[in-house]
């Protein structure tokens, strides 16, 4: 899979420009963009996922939109559904949508017992985040594009997302997240990015042995750890 | 006698101390509005000035209910607030900063939204101007503070949000998830500027819900969620005890 030359631009008067970026990966393991608040990790993302379109360049390996999925990084802004049953059944075609599939993604994000009638805007911040993550099981596309789906969820929440996602083994993930450690034993491809650039690109294992990355992600003071 | 032994100053008993309340929620029922039962029940805690507490337990167990009936938005159930809030919120009476950053933003830029706060205190233009310029320098701000806060990412939001709120020096500061879409160091400098804050007296004491375990750590007291009650005390024995009942 093949960054080419991307580059974009968001509408408006904002100064931040992404790219453009040319990387190279591999396919068979998920990916992790990391980097500071506004480096362009969500841009990248939402290229992936078909939401907006590059001004130049091209993704090779991956239709936008076609075989990805994204889940964005306030998903409860986009629960608008009455109850729970109508936010979920917004992703799959109607005849998919049995109840028996419906309590199994609700079950798959650890919202088991929770009635489909339940009032999706009573949930509190976190059991939504739970909720899009259950929408994201009944899509069809192939591969996820997961903008911070950690953020928000309480421990027994992160251990199930860290569970349910090494679970998915034959689709294609593309995370962006501020804590790496929950991904780290999916080895990822990791792509750090600063001010819309791409600062490195390599196996988890190694890119933390640059200093500049160091110093731009960890702590003040933590120099010599992973996180 | 005792009243009188409670005002001198640099008095380093404990009850002394613990006089000096900036909040205080006294058995109170907690409900969202549009429900009907309480959320929250028999709920008690109180911050005095100088406190860093944090707020700790599951998805759903209460943390947003309880800040924002603290910060006076959802008028109580049974039970009472000190300082009262007859009004609702007022952000003289304490600083709120939610967990869904756009939806908090009222500016056109980055500037502006730090000094409409320093406005609503009745700060004079020179004042307004210092504070505004420290606080987009404490955040880290300025290279941003053209830009309309709704174009930006929500971990900037979340530091323009947290400059904005710290900017006037509430009296006690509600914090619920504030760092979520913040880096690990970016996390932890915006936490140490909060705290140093309330250390050099610019605010109150500062209230933070969240689900990290080491930010919790660096606060002096601790209330844990979870059944509809509160725990409040010191850190490390609330901590323990939720530690051990599975409750965080």
């Amino acid at each position: 899979m093949r960054f080419e030359a991307i580059s974009y631009r968001p509408p408006g008067p904002r100064r931040f420009e992404l790219g453009p970026i040319d990387i190279e990966g591999p396919d068979d393991r998920p990916w992790l963009l990391l980097g500071p608040a506004g480096s362009g990790k969500s841009t990248l993302l939402r290229l992936l996922g078909g939401v907006i379109r590059p001004r130049s360049g091209r993704i090779v390996g991956v239709t936008p939109g076609h075989d990805s999925a994204y889940l964005p990084q306030l998903p409860e802004r986009a629960l608008a559904g009455r109850n729970l049953a109508e936010d979920l059944c917004g992703n799959v075609r109607p005849e998919a949508a049995t109840r028996t599939r419906l309590r199994r993604a609700l079950q798959s994000v650890g919202l088991e017992g929770m009635p489909l009638s339940r009032r999706s805007r009573r949930l509190s911040t976190g059991e939504r985040r739970r909720l899009s993550l259950a929408l994201l099981h009944l899509s069809p596309a192939s591969g996820w594009a997961l903008d911070e789906p950690d953020a928000g969820l309480d421990a027994a929440g992160r251990i199930s997302l860290g569970v349910w996602l090494g679970e998915q083994r034959e689709r294609r993930l593309w995370i962006a997240s501020h804590r790496w450690t929950l991904y780290e034993r999916f080895e990822p491809w990791t792509v750090i990015l600063e001010s819309g650039k791409v600062v490195a690109a390599a196996p988890f294992e190694t890119v933390f042995q640059e200093p500049r990355v160091r110093e731009l992600l960890l702590p003040d003071g933590v120099s010599g750890a992973k996180g | 006698m005792c009243a009188v032994k409670w005002n001198v100053p640099g008095n380093e008993s404990v009850d002394a101390e613990r006089n000096d309340i900036v909040l205080r929620l006294s058995d109170a029922d907690l409900v969202p509005p549009g429900r009907v039962r309480p959320v929250l029940t028999g709920v008690s805690l109180d911050l005095a000035r100088g406190d860093v507490a944090v707020l700790l337990g599951k998805n759903g167990s209460g943390k947003t209910t309880l800040l924002r009936s603290l910060a006076g938005l959802w008028p109580l159930r049974r039970g009472e607030l000190y300082p009262p809030a007859p009004r609702g919120f007022d952000s003289l009476r304490a600083g709120l900063v939610l967990d869904d950053p756009p939806a908090q933003l009222v500016a056109g830029t980055v500037t502006r939204e730090v000094e409409f706060g320093l406005e609503n205190i009745g700060l004079d233009m020179t004042s307004t101007r210092l504070r505004r310029d420290a606080m987009l320098g404490l955040l880290e701000l300025h290279a941003l503070k053209d830009s309309d806060p709704h174009q930006l990412s929500p971990g900037e939001q979340e530091r323009v949000l947290l400059a904005a709120t710290l900017a006037p020096g509430p009296p006690v500061l509600l914090l619920d998830d504030p760092f979520l879409y913040l880096s690990p160091k970016e996390q932890w400098r915006a936490w140490r500027h909060t705290v140093q804050c309330t250390e050099d007296g610019s605010i109150g004491a500062v209230l933070l819900a969240t689900h990290d375990i080491d930010l919790a750590f660096s606060c002096r007291r601790a209330g844990v969620l979870s059944g509809g009650r509160l725990t409040w005390g010191e850190t490390a024995e609330v901590m323990g005890d939720a530690l051990r009942g599975n409750l965080l």
